[in-house]
């Protein structure tokens, strides 16, 4: 009988080996290979976010993942765009670390708004729109504007099941901003510059954001606008009209 | 900083494995990480001590090795290594890459105690 653990007493145990006996029994060194479809760390949240875009795209409802950080403007942009469109073919996902305030100045407009609070995460996972979706009535909605977590690092990585994406960025954040945090710029299918009225009062050089932009996405344009003043959002909801019919003629051709 | 939620989900994948594969204990765990996931090392490496405690991975070393990221001109398809803050394609100059690897982070491998 094994001296150590006492185990395998009726084999005898009586073989010549080297290895350890801990308490769980006989083990053996080992490694092993995972296998390339296991392997991704964040694969199930890809293959939940694959099941949500599949059935979103399925019910012709276009969802968004607008980026930014906090203060940019996300808010006030999806307040600006419920008031102008009927609110009631949109619903609103909005994550914040705590409080609903933003869900709070977005009731009323007649869209589903449901706040999703992180707690200390530092952005949203697919995981968490997919049970906020499950509250939501998606009968007859068009839109699903999914406000994460403002933060320009961490939802960068994270695939929420959106059709596209919207990175934000705001006068007063500066014109460095594109060079500082390119993964959420790179990642963007539209980028947004908001609060263009502050600039007859703060500098900022948008030469140095297109240049940085040209480096890192040419694919997505640069809409310029004011949430709260108006200017430019006309181009904001023909960019988002289109954006759907594209999304819905591509569902059409598979 | 999602350095702990990347942590987090490696830990899940790390014991899954390793209950599949009966490891009582890890020791060693490999992961390859993309150029182009944005993971700070030494947080990440902090991150996972924490998120292993209490389960059998806790204290296994973490070996991380980086994958060059690889991306394919949607313009003009060319194949090259885009840069973490520069997609731009050496060949047209645009910056429309489909990106075709070192955006992930990968579970290579799990080394332990294996139960007979």
């Amino acid at each position: 009988m094994c001296d150590t653990c006492g185990g395998h007493a009726a084999e005898g145990h009586d073989h010549p080996h080297t290895h350890e006996h801990g308490p769980a029994g006989h083990t053996h060194p080992a490694r092993v290979n995972v296998s390339p479809a296991q392997a991704s760390v964040l694969g199930d949240n890809s293959r939940l976010a694959k099941g949500i875009r599949a059935e979103l795209t399925q019910r012709g409802i276009l969802m968004l993942n607008l980026t930014s950080a906090p203060g940019s403007g996300k808010t006030a942009l999806l307040h600006a765009t419920l008031s102008a469109e009927d609110g009631g073919r949109s619903a609103v996902l909005v994550g914040d670390l705590e409080t609903d305030r933003d869900a709070a100045r977005l009731r009323g407009l007649g869209a589903q708004v449901l706040q999703i609070n992180t707690g200390r995460g530092c952005h949203l996972s697919a995981a968490q729109v997919s049970a906020g979706l499950d509250q939501l009535n998606l009968e007859g909605l068009e839109y699903v504007f999914v406000e994460n977590v403002g933060n320009m690092a961490c939802p960068s990585d994270y695939d929420l099941g959106e059709h596209g994406r919207v990175a934000m960025l705001s006068l007063p954040e500066g014109d460095d901003k594109v060079a500082k945090y390119p993964g959420l710029f790179a990642a963007a299918d539209v980028v947004l510059l908001n609060k263009i009225d502050l600039a007859s009062v703060l500098p900022f050089n948008e030469d140095l954001l297109r240049q940085d932009l040209s480096r890192l996405n040419t694919r997505a344009p640069l809409l310029r606008l004011s949430a709260v003043g108006g200017q430019g959002l006309e181009a904001w909801w023909a960019w988002l009209k289109n954006c759907r019919s594209k999304t819905m003629q591509a569902k059409a051709l598979v | 900083m999602h350095e702990m939620s990347l942590a987090v989900s490696l830990v899940r994948r790390v014991v899954a494995e390793a209950s599949k594969a009966n490891l009582v204990r890890v020791t060693e765990v490999d992961v390859q990480v993309g150029t182009l996931q944005a993971v700070e090392p030494e947080l990440f490496g902090e991150a996972f001590k924490a998120a292993a405690l209490g389960t059998r991975a806790e204290g296994a070393d973490l070996r991380v090795t980086a994958v060059r990221a690889e991306a394919c001109c949607l313009i003009c398809g060319e194949t090259y290594e885009p840069a973490w803050a520069d997609f731009q394609c050496p060949a047209c100059g645009q910056a429309e890459p489909q990106i075709l690897k070192g955006r992930d982070m990968l579970l290579a491998a799990v080394s332990g105690e294996q139960n007979d």
